[in-house]
């Protein structure tokens, strides 16, 4: 849309749109990313230049301890592969879940609509503190207690509502016509959902993917009670393991959030603009 | 790569990840890997006094029994691992389950495993949390495997460190005693020695000391923590508490009830209110975390704090290159004391083998152990055997410990239920007297009541 | 596989009874709904459940005498000044959070839609705007209070400019401390809107949009009626979440404020844990959590109501 927005104007109101954009865009990048560069530093910084006064950006010191001690206990690199297993099940399982129901939303006028979809939220609305001790309960009567998928199905439970909604709202964008189009052609139901519904939803999909996925990578509260701490903890309690009652490891814990962030960053980024621009293009004809 | 690469990729994973998970489950936990005997540092000594009763069950049975700790999350899984170890190497027929958490989800953990009564075997409490889960019924009597039929007489005199060797709670016997916690006035040594300055010995001096420091070097003394996420159990105890108990007053009294509505209460609080607005402590006390608190002293910008003897380690992971050492109890006017308090070790009242973890637990109180424990990691222990040794005697910070353990003036953190509840009001409270001028003494009044509320409301 | 039954299912009907149309549409419907539903009902049941059922006894662990009591806990609601302290900054935090965010997500989201700058740009920025959401909040909490206490960065730089006097105590101010928090809480959610957002943006057909021009239509016309009705359902769908979360939040206050200074960032879900788990008053937090469910139900019925009469063409 913008696109035409801009051809429409002359060049010299060009211009200023263009120089405009890009100091909102800096301005809001600045905002964004630099409390993570300074994160980021701070594994690269002994503790102590931490506390200096004026604090430096740069390491002072530059030293790599911190991420020597990492990867030097295997525990973390196990943690990292728990997160890893942990969130790609809960994105599969809330996408399998969340994509025919948000299609049955989308283009069915089911009875009882609204409150069906005010039923999935129900857990979203009871604040997470509060739900804390019910959920041990359950997992440990069901024998789910420390294992993957209690933990899958928790995240998952705190996931789905929202990828429902978002799905929902997403298909809603997609006029029906579409379909009807296909089915009047000869195809059935599940063929036009599958070919010509789903490449569209891709972006939608996707994003909806990121959310299902970080909810389950981000996660602590939950992660840290339905665990022991042991083999099926994810990077999260890892990270809060460095709080100590006596010390803070600073260097560290910013050492493994860089490390459990910035593989996912990438993959984000090349996941995103592979699928979105490639399909999106395609997929009009 | 068209759609049908990306379903086959999908496909991988989904089973892939199913692989992992379904394999997964059936791991037990690693065992920890037994470790050669701890090197002699110093021989292993008579451990326990004698028993009374055997404490094991039949030789062929292997029990297992949990232990819940929070330190290996900080300090290593080899030291646990090896005296682990040690103790199966001793006790073939009981295996010890080790279960680990960071400090800060303790708590949560041992509520959620109380309401749903599967408290670990062993596991560590510190004061108030002996007084909530007692309530709860969350604990073992042990008073049962002490000896059979151990009377109050029997639990005082008995062990290392007489009276203080059990925690008790309304007549129940809960924990034993593992740690020993102190706080006190630790200073930069180098500091002092340089600039020629004395220690102060009373809490009028302190306040002196840090009006000089102002005036002529334009440092502050000390950092305070009175910030609501971390302050509450500071202030209370190691601030006001103390002053109050140096005074001749009380902050409670033998039944848990508020006994600060007194002068020596009152003076309490101008004393640390003088000291905030003077300008003589870092500014912004109410925003302070403990860690910001630290690093201000290990980076040697205050030459003061209020902590524990485990500042000495703190300050050097965090780099400091000074002297870390201990001051004699501060006095007020009518005593000289230290805010003081313990860890215990405690069985779960669903235990099932409660002899076998309570025989562990008298392993974890023998010497041999407490000295290590102190040795490697610099901590205190409530076993005064680690004081003996002639380093630990030289040792700036935990020379002091001896002398402090005999002092009757010390000020015991009190454990009370709902401690936590009350030392956020107290700190709330304190916040109001110090943010919006509200005067000493409603405030006092207002701490009285809602004391006496929080406490009758658990 | 599922294409024969489906085929089956038009022939047959269901045990041989063949359905209307209309009904079998519903049933289609339901049939592609139910696994997603049944999953949630079955999960909420115990903790909803519980949570009344612990609201309205006296609840003690440990304890075999725990005697139903009715009403008193939710009395207890209405005289309690504290939690009614609390939801009202529960309230300012989610609606500023809401607006903040979704204001915020889609200025961005626009921008990385248009032709400014090239496509490997765009989408380098888009890399990096996405970051904060890939970070829990307890780390988020840690990196933003390493930047704003006393001699942190943001006091550095702002004295050193010459904007303050002395430096302020970001997290510990009166005035300041809610904001603050619910700063960091937009510029962690931002990612999110963005998103998802600019999803929408993409999803948005470009035959309708060649269709348009050929009708006559100009740019303005275009975004006006056709974009911003197919974006209204994710930015309103967005806009509800981010409310809820915001409303609902608790992980900030209690790792930079712990709901202070004197009450002034308590939100509810903080002072929830605050009644629960540290006065140990679980049936109290259970009625305070009951409020919360009920206050969000409306809000979210009402948004609902908003929702279905956004999408005017079905």
């Amino acid at each position: 849309m913008a696109i035409a927005l801009v051809k429409r104007f002359n060049g010299s109101q060009k211009q200023i749109m263009v120089i405009l954009a890009w100091i909102v865009a800096l301005a809001l990048l600045f905002v964004m990313v630099f409390p993570m560069l300074w994160m980021f530093l701070a594994a690269f910084k002994i503790d102590k230049d931490l506390f200096l006064s004026p604090p430096p950006l740069f390491p002072p010191k530059f030293t790599l301890n911190a991420f020597e001690y990492l990867f030097s206990n295997e525990r973390y690199m196990r943690m990292m592969l728990n997160s890893y297993v942990l969130s790609s099940m809960v994105t599969i399982f809330c996408l399998l879940l969340a994509f025919p129901a948000a299609y049955g939303f989308s283009r069915f006028n089911i009875r009882g609509k609204g409150s069906l979809l005010l039923v999935t939220l129900v857990l979203q609305m009871l604040p997470g503190v509060s739900l804390l001790i019910p959920y041990y309960n359950v997992m440990n009567a069901i024998g789910l207690y420390d294992t993957y998928f209690g933990l899958i199905i928790a995240d998952a439970s705190f996931a789905l509502p929202f990828c429902i909604w978002m799905l929902t709202s997403y298909l809603d964008t997609i006029p029906s016509d579409l379909e009807e189009a296909a089915l009047v052609d000869g195809a059935n139901r599940l063929g036009a959902l599958v070919k010509i519904i789903l490449p569209l939803t891709l972006p939608g999909l996707i994003a909806t993917g990121t959310y299902a996925f970080l909810g389950g990578w981000n996660e602590y509260m939950f992660a840290s009670i339905l665990t022991r701490g042991g083999d099926f903890a994810p990077i999260t309690v890892g990270i809060g393991e460095f709080f100590g009652l006596f010390t803070v490891r600073w260097s560290q814990m910013s050492a493994l959030a860089l490390l459990a962030s910035v593989p996912l960053m990438l993959i984000f980024i090349f996941l995103q603009r592979y699928l979105v621009e490639g399909i999106t293009a395609g997929a009009i004809k | 790569m068209n759609r049908r690469h990306i379903i086959g990729w999908l496909s991988l994973l989904i089973i892939l990840s199913m692989i992992i998970t379904g394999c997964a489950k059936e791991t037990a936990t690693p065992q920890p890997e037994s470790t050669s005997l701890p090197e002699a540092t110093s021989p292993p000594e008579a451990t326990s006094p004698p028993e009374a009763k055997p404490t094991t069950p039949t030789e062929e049975e292997v029990v297992e029994i949990t232990y819940f700790e929070h330190f290996s999350t900080e300090f290593g899984d080899e030291w646990f691992n090896k005296i682990i170890a040690n103790f199966e190497a001793q006790h073939p027929n009981i295996k010890v389950n080790r279960i680990s958490k960071p400090w800060g989800e303790l708590w949560p953990s041992l509520t959620a495993w109380a309401q749903s009564e599967e408290m670990p075997d062993v596991f560590a409490t510190h004061g108030a949390w002996l007084a909530i889960l007692s309530e709860w019924n969350a604990l073992y009597d042990l008073r049962e495997v002490i000896e059979e039929n151990a009377d109050d007489e029997y639990i005082e005199n008995t062990g290392a460190m007489g009276p203080y060797y059990y925690g008790t709670y309304k007549g129940e016997v809960n924990g034993a005693t593992w740690g020993y916690f102190v706080y006190g006035l630790f200073y930069n040594v180098e500091f002092f020695e340089e600039n020629n300055i004395e220690l102060p010995g009373t809490w009028d001096e302190f306040e002196e000391l840090l009006r000089d420091l102002r005036d002529e070097k334009d440092m502050y003394g000390i950092s305070l923590v009175w910030s609501l996420p971390e302050g509450y159990s500071h202030f209370p105890y190691l601030q006001w508490g103390w002053w109050v108990t140096g005074a001749g007053g009380k902050v409670y009294d033998e039944n848990n009830e508020p006994a600060f509505n007194t002068p020596e209460g009152k003076s309490g609080l101008e004393y640390w209110k003088r000291l905030y607005d003077d300008d003589l402590i870092s500014p912004n006390a109410e925003a302070m975390t403990v860690q910001q608190a630290r690093g201000d002293f290990c980076s040697g910008k205050v030459p003061f704090i209020i902590d524990g003897p485990w500042i000495k380690g703190t300050c050097e992971s965090l780099g400091g290159e000074f002297t870390v050492a201990m001051m004699p109890p501060i006095c007020g006017e009518e005593t000289c004391g230290s805010p003081v308090t313990f860890q215990y070790l405690s069985v779960g009242a669903n235990s099932e083998h409660p002899e076998a973890a309570f025989e562990f637990i008298k392993y974890m109180q023998s010497d041999e152990v407490t000295i290590d424990w102190g040795k490697t990691f610099g901590m205190s222990t409530a076993n005064m055997a680690y004081y003996e040794l002639p380093e630990t005697k030289e040792d700036p910070v935990l020379g002091m410990i001896p002398e402090i353990a005999a002092d009757k003036d010390n000020m015991m953190i009190p454990a009370i239920t709902n401690k936590d509840a009350i030392d956020t009001m107290i700190l709330e409270e304190w916040q109001s007297i110090l943010l919006e001028d509200k005067s000493i003494d409603d405030a006092i009044a207002d701490m009285e009541s809602q004391w006496l509320e929080l406490m009758t409301e658990f | 596989m599922a294409n024969k039954m489906l085929i089956l299912f038009k022939q047959k009907g269901f045990l041989g009874i063949r359905v209307k149309g209309r009904v079998r549409q519903q049933i289609t419907g339901y049939l592609f709904v139910a696994p997603a539903v049944l999953f949630l009902v079955a999960i909420t049941f115990y903790p909803i459940f519980r949570s009344i059922q612990l609201s309205v006894i006296d609840y003690s662990i440990g304890s075999s005498d725990q005697p139903f009591v009715g009403m008193k806990y939710y009395a207890k609601l209405f005289e309690d000044e504290y939690l009614w302290n609390a939801l009202k900054h529960s309230f300012y935090f989610g609606f500023t959070g809401f607006v903040v965010t979704v204001l915020i997500g889609m200025i961005l989201a626009v921008l990385l839609n248009s032709n400014w700058t090239t496509l490997r740009v765009r989408d380098f920025m888009r890399g990096l705007f996405v970051l904060p959401w890939m970070f829990s909040t307890t780390v988020a909490a840690l990196m933003w209070g390493l930047i704003l206490h006393r001699d942190g960065i943001l006091n550095s730089y702002l004295t050193q400019l010459g904007l303050l006097e002395r430096p302020i105590a970001f997290t510990g101010d009166k005035v300041l401390a809610l904001p603050v928090v619910i700063a960091i809480f937009v510029w962690k959610d931002t990612p999110f809107a963005m998103v998802m957002i600019l999803a929408a943006l993409k999803s948005v057909p470009m035959d309708l949009y060649d269709a348009a021009k050929v009708d006559g239509a100009s740019s303005w016309q275009y975004f006006r009626y056709v974009t911003v009705p197919l974006m209204m359902p994710v930015v309103l769908t967005v806009s509800i979440l981010v409310f809820i979360w915001g409303f609902g939040h608790y992980d900030l206050v209690k790792v930079i404020t712990g709901g202070g200074p004197l009450h002034r960032s308590e939100v509810v879900s903080y002072y929830l844990y605050k009644v629960a788990f540290m006065q140990m008053d679980f049936s109290y937090g259970s009625a305070i959590s009951i409020l919360i469910f009920v206050i969000l139900l409306l809000f979210a019925i009402l948004y609902i109501r908003a929702y279905t009469r956004s999408r005017p063409w079905q």
